[in-house]
C-alpha cells in the first residue's frame, strides 16, 4: 500500500551518467531513468510494450531510447517515435513517462498522476543552500524490510539506547518522556533531556564543556520523509519554547524512504550541520558515523520485517509505538482516500 | 482505594491454590471459610483490609468468575487466611443466586480446593497514622473491618467499631468482635440493628435500633480527628459517607470499600422499593457529585476518583486486572464493553470502536458508568 500522488527519490542526481540507462524500482514499478542530451533527467516505464523487454537493456538514442529487441523507440514522454518494419506507429504503443525533477542532488519521481505533480512539493530543506551550514551528502541503501518498518524506526527515539549504544544514545535516553506531536503533513516525536552527558558521537563537536540539554525531534511527514533534529545546548538553558543558546549545536539529519516494493525501502539521506560548513574532515567523519549506525539499523529493521513476516505468537504493541502508529494510521487513511478518488475517477 | 496509605496493589502474586481447613457458620446466611495455601510457601502476607481474588467455576462449563472476598482473620497469622461470605440469594424470583456466594455455601467443603490471587487492595489501615479509628460497617461488609480490628487491638488506638445489620440472626463474627473489643481499654463496639427480634431485645446483643444516622454518629463520636474506614453495601456507604461529609470530615480522612454485587447501588427512580427482607440499611440518596464505577462481572463498584489517570487504573486500584499492552489507547489490549454511561477519551483511540465498546486506558467516565469487567 502506496501513497501515490507524491515525491518519491529514486536516485541520487550523479547516479545517472551521460549516455546510461539506469533502472530503478519504485511502489513495485520498474522505472528506467537516462539523461537527454542537455542533460535532464527522463523517467520511463521499464518495459517495452511489445515484449516487456526492459528499456534499460537497450541504447539511448539522442534524446530517446530504443529497446534492444526489435529496436522500438520512445521519446521522454514515453510516445513511441519507431516501429522498424511497420508502416505506421500503433497508438498503443506508449510507456508510461513518470515526471522527475531534481532537487538537493537527488532525483524525485512523481509516482501518481502527472497533472498533479507540482515540484513545489518536495520535501522543503531548512537551510539548504546557507553558506553558514555545512551538509555531509549521504548514500543509499537498501533494506530488505517494508518501508514503514522505516518510519517507525524514525518516529522511535527510544531504539537509540539499545539500537546505538555506541553512538547517538546514552543512558539518559531511556528515561525522560516522549511528546508526541500530530501534524498536518506528518508526525512528530520528541523529548528534551535536561542536564545529561552528551552522547559519544556528538561530544566532540560541542562547543560547550560538561553537560548539555539534549533534544531528539523526530519528524516523518507523509509519505516517508523525515528529518530528525539533533539539537545540544548548554546543561539547563534549554527546554521547549526557549531560544536556543548561542553554543547551540544543530544537526538535521534527512532520511528519504522510497518503497521498492512491500519487502524492500531504497533509503537515502544527508545531514545539515550549524557548523563547520567547509570541513571536509567533519563532513567524512559524520558521513561515516551516520553509515555505521544505519548499518546497525538496517540489520534490525530486516529482521523486523522477517520476525513480523513469520510470526506465530502476536506481537505487542507499546506506549513507545504512539507516534509509529498514529503515523501509520493517518498515512493509511491518505492511502485510502486516494484509492477512492481513483475508483471514482475510473 | 482512597485509604491513606500509598498503593499497595502493585503486588501480582499470581493465582495459587487454597485448601479449606475449616467452614464456620457464623450466622444464618454468613459462613467463613479458613484456608491455607496448598503450598505454604504460597502464603502471603497481607495488610488488614485486603482481599483475595478468588476464581469461581461457573456450573456446567469451563467457564469462570473472579470474586474478590475480604480477608476476615487476623493478619498476624501466617499460614493461614479467612474469608466470610455471605449466601446471597436471588433478591426476586427470576433473578439467579449469587452464582459465586452460592458456590462456596453450597458446594465447598473442608479438603475442598479454591483458586486464589493476592491479598491485593489498596483499602488497608495506615498502621502509621496515631489518629483515633471509626470503623464502619453494613452486612457483610464487615469483614475487612474485622481484620482491621486485631490489628488495632495491638495498638494503643482509640477505636470505635460501628455494625450495622438487621438482625442478630444475621450478624456475624459478633462474639469475636466483642471478645477484641474486650481485650484493652479504648476499643468500642456499637451494633445497630434494624430489625431487631425478640431475642435480640432479651438478650441485648445491640445498642441501638434503626440505620446509622448523623444523630447516631454524633452521640458515638466526641469531636476529634479521626480515620474513617467505611465498607458496605453501596445504600449504606452513601448514607454513612454523606453524614461524614456533613460533619466536615476532609474526604482524606474517609477509606472505603464497596462491598457485593453493584447491581444494587444505584437505585434507579423507577425501580421498585427493595424488599423488607433486603438484609441492608435503608438507602440514602448518594452524594450528587458522585461519579460511580460499577465492574459488572467483578462485582465491583466504587466512587471514581478524579485523580485516576485513566479507567484503566482505576480499575487496577480496584483491584482488578485487566489485560493492557500500550496503555496509551492504540493497541487496543484493553478494550472492555461498556455496559452503560459514557466516556470521554483524553487520547484518541487509534482504532474506531465499535458501539459499546471502550478502551479503558485512555478515558475517563462522564458520569456513572458500568462495565463488563
Amino acid at each position: 500500500m502506496f501513497l501515490r500522488n507524491c515525491w518519491y527519490v529514486a536516485a541520487w542526481d550523479h547516479e545517472v551518467g551521460q549516455n546510461e540507462l539506469k533502472p530503478v524500482k519504485l511502489l513495485g514499478e520498474e522505472i528506467v531513468l537516462y539523461r537527454k542530451t542537455d542533460g535532464v533527467v527522463a523517467a520511463l516505464e521499464d518495459a517495452c510494450p511489445h515484449r516487456k523487454l526492459p528499456l534499460s537493456m537497450g541504447r539511448i538514442k539522442g534524446d530517446n531510447v530504443e529497446c534492444g529487441y526489435h529496436g522500438l523507440t520512445f521519446d521522454c514522454t514515453g510516445t513511441c517515435t519507431r516501429v522498424p518494419g511497420a508502416e505506421k506507429i500503433p497508438h498503443v504503443a506508449q510507456v508510461r513517462s513518470y515526471p522527475i525533477s531534481e532537487r538537493y542532488g537527488l532525483l524525485w519521481v512523481w509516482m501518481g498522476d502527472a497533472a498533479l505533480a507540482d515540484p513545489a512539493k518536495i520535501f522543503e530543506v531548512d537551510h539548504w543552500g546557507d553558506p553558514a551550514w555545512g551538509v555531509n551528502r549521504g548514500e543509499s541503501m537498501t533494506l530488505d524490510c517494508n518501508y514503514l518498518y522505516m518510519t517507525d524506526n524514525l518516529l522511535d527515539p527510544s531504539h537509540v539506547a539499545w539500537v546505538h549504544q555506541s553512538s547517538f544514545g546514552n543512558s539518559a535516553a531511556e528515561a525522560a518522556p516522549l511528546e508526541t506531536t500530530i501534524g498536518e503533513d506528518g508526525v512528530t516525536v520528541w523529548r528534551w533531556m535536561i542536564d545529561v552527558e552528551p552522547a559519544p558521537f556528538y561530544a566532540p563537536y560541542l562547543k560547550f564543556a560538561g553537560n548539555c540539554d539534549r533534544k531528539q525531534h523526530y519528524e516523518v511527514r507523509y509519505p516517508s520523509n523525515a528529518i530528525i533534529k539533533a539539537i545540544f545546548v548548554p546543561a539547563n538553558t534549554g527546554g521547549e519554547g526557549k531560544s536556543l543558546h548561542e553554543e547551540v549545536f544543530l544537526m538535521d539529519s534527512y532520511n528519504f524512504m522510497t518503497p521498492v516494493d512491500e519487502n524492500h525501502t531504497k533509503y537515502y539521506w544527508f545531514q545539515m550541520r550549524n557548523f563547520a560548513p567547509d570541513v571536509e574532515e567533519i563532513s567524512r567523519q559524520f558521513a561515516k558515523s551516520v553509515r555505521g549506525a544505519f548499518d546497525e539499523d538496517r540489520v534490525v529493521l530486516n529482521a523486523v520485517h522477517k520476525g513480523m513476516a513469520n510470526k506465530r505468537t502476536p506481537n505487542l504493541d507499546l506506549k513507545i509505538d504512539v507516534g509509529p502508529l498514529r503515523f501509520r494510521r493517518n498515512l493509511a487513511k491518505l492511502i485510502a482516500a486516494e484509492e477512492q478518488q481513483l475508483a471514482a475517477a475510473e | 482505594m482512597n485509604a491513606f496509605a500509598a498503593p499497595a496493589s502493585t503486588r501480582r502474586n499470581g493465582f495459587h491454590e487454597l485448601k479449606v481447613v475449616a467452614k464456620v457458620r457464623e450466622s444464618s446466611i454468613i459462613t467463613s471459610f479458613h484456608l491455607e495455601p496448598v503450598v505454604p510457601e504460597g502464603w502471603r502476607g497481607f495488610e488488614p483490609g485486603q482481599f483475595l481474588v478468588f476464581r469461581i467455576p461457573k456450573a456446567g462449563s469451563n467457564d469462570f468468575v473472579l470474586r474478590n472476598y475480604s480477608v476476615s482473620c487476623s493478619p498476624g497469622e501466617p499460614g493461614r487466611y479467612r474469608i466470610t461470605v455471605k449466601r446471597e440469594a436471588a433478591p426476586s424470583p427470576g433473578v439467579p443466586d449469587g452464582l459465586s456466594s452460592c458456590f462456596l455455601h453450597d458446594h465447598i467443603e473442608v479438603g475442598d480446593l479454591l483458586v486464589a490471587e493476592g491479598p491485593r487492595g489498596d483499602f488497608v489501615l495506615d498502621r502509621n497514622s496515631r489518629r483515633p479509628v471509626v470503623l464502619l460497617s453494613g452486612g457483610v461488609g464487615l469483614t475487612p473491618l474485622v481484620s482491621m480490628l486485631h490489628a488495632l487491638a495491638a495498638t494503643d488506638r482509640r477505636v470505635l467499631f460501628v455494625h450495622a445489620c438487621d438482625n442478630g440472626d444475621v450478624h456475624a463474627l459478633r462474639d469475636e468482635v466483642e471478645a477484641l473489643a474486650a481485650s484493652r481499654p479504648g476499643l468500642t463496639v456499637h451494633f445497630c440493628y434494624r430489625f431487631p427480634t425478640e431475642r435480640d431485645r432479651d438478650a441485648g446483643r445491640h445498642h441501638s435500633q434503626g440505620v446509622v444516622t448523623r444523630e447516631l454518629l454524633q452521640g458515638l463520636l466526641p469531636i476529634d480527628d479521626y480515620d474513617f474506614y467505611l465498607c458496605g453495601p453501596s445504600p449504606f456507604m452513601q448514607a454513612v459517607h454523606g453524614v461524614l461529609r456533613g460533619f466536615g470530615v476532609p474526604r482524606q480522612r474517609i477509606a472505603y470499600e464497596f462491598f457485593g454485587p453493584a447491581t444494587l447501588l444505584e437505585p434507579t427512580p423507577e425501580s421498585t422499593p427493595a424488599p423488607a427482607s433486603r438484609p441492608e440499611p435503608a438507602p440514602a440518596p448518594a452524594p450528587a457529585d458522585a461519579t460511580m464505577v460499577e465492574f459488572r462481572k467483578s462485582g465491583r463498584t466504587a466512587i471514581w476518583d478524579a485523580t485516576a489517570e485513566s479507567l484503566l487504573a482505576f480499575a487496577e486500584d480496584q483491584g482488578l486486572a485487566p489485560e493492557f499492552s500500550c496503555r496509551a489507547g492504540i493497541c487496543g489490549t484493553c478494550k472492555s464493553q461498556l455496559v452503560s454511561g459514557d466516556v470521554a477519551y483524553f487520547e484518541e483511540p487509534l482504532d474506531e470502536l465499535a458501539p459499546g465498546e471502550v478502551l479503558l486506558c485512555c478515558s475517563k467516565p462522564q458520569g456513572s458508568v458500568v462495565l463488563d469487567l
